[in-house]
């Protein structure tokens, strides 16, 4: 048995791009360069970086949505990498999705019922009448009127479409639900409502959640554990409340430190991220960060850092917490940062 | 059924819907989907009727549009001076029944739309859903069959058709078919590659649906709007196009009359005799509007974004 519900390795997703005139070499995009993580059961994973980062891509990546490029996905102890079509489809079963538009993820001409009902009349044999029972059940425990069903998705405001976005997704009892920005288009007090549901289903019915945002909020509200993603590259790993209370790598600081707060006096310098993220078409050599980071060594620009385990899980990707570099010693980054 | 109804809610006619065989099913919905609309009711009602008096009517009078009679040509239709009740509509340059002859000329007008229209459609509708869907060598292959078709000049493959098989309303109707089926493949196979990105048929595929449910369930019903536009538009081109054939002998052949034959025969005498072009004129456009009001109101009514809230 194995404990661990999903774990990938090495995953790449590189986008080809158009060839240029006379030019030989193929150019590509790597939206998801080389990502490892692993997940438990009912563990919510949250996976956090800019616009552009790479988050989306790896979500569909490793519900092969889209085809990954490299690396291994083992789901509930099946390597489901290089599974034939038809096996991939029973296994769906199990994994789920929530899209971020609650307005674009629902075929306009379906109704309500039709639509929740869809996972059980691809994955099940039961007849009608069960599973309009299904359906009135798992309405009612996201918290819409089981009367509504035979209305259309264009009814609804956006979190009571949210809500049908979960229902559809929590209707086969999935062991893994990914969350694809799921509270991103809502308003923040109806942002509440769903985080706080899907953090109560999941205390119902178990499954695991990978939670993929740029809203750090939620996050820290609904996530165990926490990877921050910079250029298709995963850059800081570890418990939500490690991450946030001390982050280590200079990128989540630079993330962490962006969220205004409500203060009129900040307790602490913050040191704001400067500059674009590059263009992932050519990435900026050795570690990506490096054109952005206020602590940048001189090795940062020609050699990749690799992961340090720091222990409880925590993983960092950077020199500065290399152990050729001081080991697990505070770095200079504090320093740095204060003089900057 | 009555202990489910007080639990959940669960009505009888929730169920009664998963359970009527879909010919009654489709019907209700058809009726519904006309009274939604006042204009695809209208149309309705007035092709309804065009039908009804083109295939019906003259069977019940005993008349086939044909009997000649020689000693009482150009008579003017009943409200014009010389008119007579026995012929409301006139007479032509033979003396047949201009009224006769516009009911059975229908005949071939309406089914000639209506054939080429289902054949077209269907064709166009599979071919560019595969297209669009797939993508890669299926639809190049498909395109450039397509392509193909569209280079030759349709009045080439016209005279070639009617020169190999003869003229006839079967062959009238191949012709038509094969000349504007890639008309439909190509709107379709843009509609469903617009629709092929949208995230609810990532969601499907999510979920671990089949292609071809994908394709039954979420890609036709999406792209169905615009293709029946397009398909009322075509029959009332068909219509047109079946007139300019006849017009031209490579029709249906004499005598069996069409609104065509009548425009192309009334020409000669259109300063003399106004009533043997214009009359079937207006049947055609009658006809054609009927057609494109139906469509048209068809469209907004299948629309659910369009629909009145509440009951």
């Amino acid at each position: 048995m194995h404990t661990k519900l999903l774990e990938v390795t090495n995953l790449v997703r590189r986008f080809e791009l158009p060839k240029r005139l006379f030019s030989k070499q193929q150019r590509y995009i790597h939206a998801v360069d080389g990502v490892s993580f692993s997940l438990g059961r009912a563990e919510t994973l949250g996976i956090v970086g800019e616009s552009g980062c790479g988050k989306t891509t790896l979500s569909r990546a490793m519900l092969r949505l889209v085809e990954p490029d490299a690396g291994k996905i083992v789901f509930r102890g099946r390597d489901i990498t290089h599974l034939s079509k038809e096996e991939l489809r029973a296994e769906r079963r199990h994994m789920q999705i929530v899209f971020q538009d609650p307005f674009g993820s629902f075929n306009p001409r379906m109704t309500v019922r039709q639509l929740i009902d869809e996972p059980l009349s691809v994955h099940t044999s039961d007849d009608a009448a069960t599973r309009l029972e299904k359906v009135r059940d798992v309405m009612a425990s996201v918290g819409l009127d089981p009367r509504l069903s035979e209305r259309h998705p264009h009814e609804f405001s956006g979190g009571q479409r949210q809500r049908i976005g979960i229902a559809r997704a929590l209707i086969l009892r999935p062991d893994l639900i990914i969350g694809d920005e799921p509270v991103s288009a809502l308003d923040v007090s109806i942002r509440a409502q769903i985080l706080n549901l899907m953090k109560q289903l999941q205390a119902e019915f178990g499954a695991s959640y990978v939670m993929v945002s740029h809203d750090l909020g939620a996050i820290r509200f609904i996530c165990h554990r926490v990877a921050v993603m910079y250029l298709g590259r995963v850059v800081e790993e570890g418990l939500t409340e490690d991450v946030f209370r001390e982050p280590l790598h200079p990128y989540t600081k630079g993330l962490i430190d962006a969220v205004p707060l409500p203060r009129l006096r900040p307790e602490r310098t913050r040191q704001l991220l400067v500059g674009e993220m590059p263009s992932p078409i050519n990435p900026p050599t050795g570690c990506h960060f490096h054109p952005r980071c206020p602590v940048a060594l001189k090795q940062c620009r020609t050699v990749a850092p690799g992961f340090t385990d720091l222990g409880g899980g925590r993983r960092v990707t950077c020199h500065l917490y290399a152990p050729t570099n001081g080991g697990h010693e505070p770095p200079p980054a504090e320093a740095g940062a204060k003089s900057s | 059924m009555s202990q489910n109804q007080s639990a959940a809610g669960i009505r009888d006619d929730d169920l009664a819907m998963t359970r009527t065989a879909w010919p009654a099913r489709a019907w209700s919905a058809l009726c519904s989907l006309l009274l939604q609309s006042p204009s695809a009711f209208i149309g309705a009602i007035i092709l309804a009727l065009i039908i009804f008096s083109c295939f019906v009517v003259p069977t019940l009078l005993g008349q086939d549009g044909e009997a000649t009679n020689l000693l009482n040509t150009f008579v003017p239709p009943v409200w014009q001076e010389g008119g007579s009740w026995s012929v409301p509509l006139g007479t032509d340059n033979l003396g047949r029944d201009v009224l006769g002859r516009i009911l059975v000329g229908g005949r071939v007008s309406i089914t000639v739309a209506l054939c080429a229209v289902a054949i077209a459609l269907t064709v166009g509708l599979v071919l560019g859903t595969l297209s669009g869907f797939y993508g890669g060598w299926v639809d190049s292959i498909i395109m450039r069959v397509g392509d193909l078709f569209l280079a030759y000049p349709f009045m080439l493959l016209t005279i070639s058709v009617i020169a190999l098989l003869g003229p006839s309303l079967t062959n009238l109707i191949i012709i038509l078919a094969l000349a504007d089926w890639v008309t439909y493949a190509r709107t379709v196979r843009g509609s469903v590659i617009a629709v092929r990105n949208k995230d609810y048929i990532r969601s499907a595929e999510a979920i671990g649906a089949r292609n071809r449910t994908i394709i039954r369930r979420h890609v036709v019903p999406n792209i169905l709007a615009p293709i029946l536009v397009l398909a009322t538009v075509r029959a009332a081109n068909y219509i047109i196009w079946e007139s300019g054939l006849s017009f031209l002998g490579m029709g249906v052949p004499p005598p069996t009359p069409t609104w065509g034959i009548m425009l192309a025969e009334g020409r000669n005498y259109i300063l003399n005799a106004w009533w043997l072009v214009t009359l079937p004129g207006l049947a055609i456009m009658f006809t054609i509007l009927s057609v494109n009001l139906l469509g048209d109101g068809l469209r907004d009514a299948m629309d659910p974004r369009l629909k009145r809230v509440g009951k």
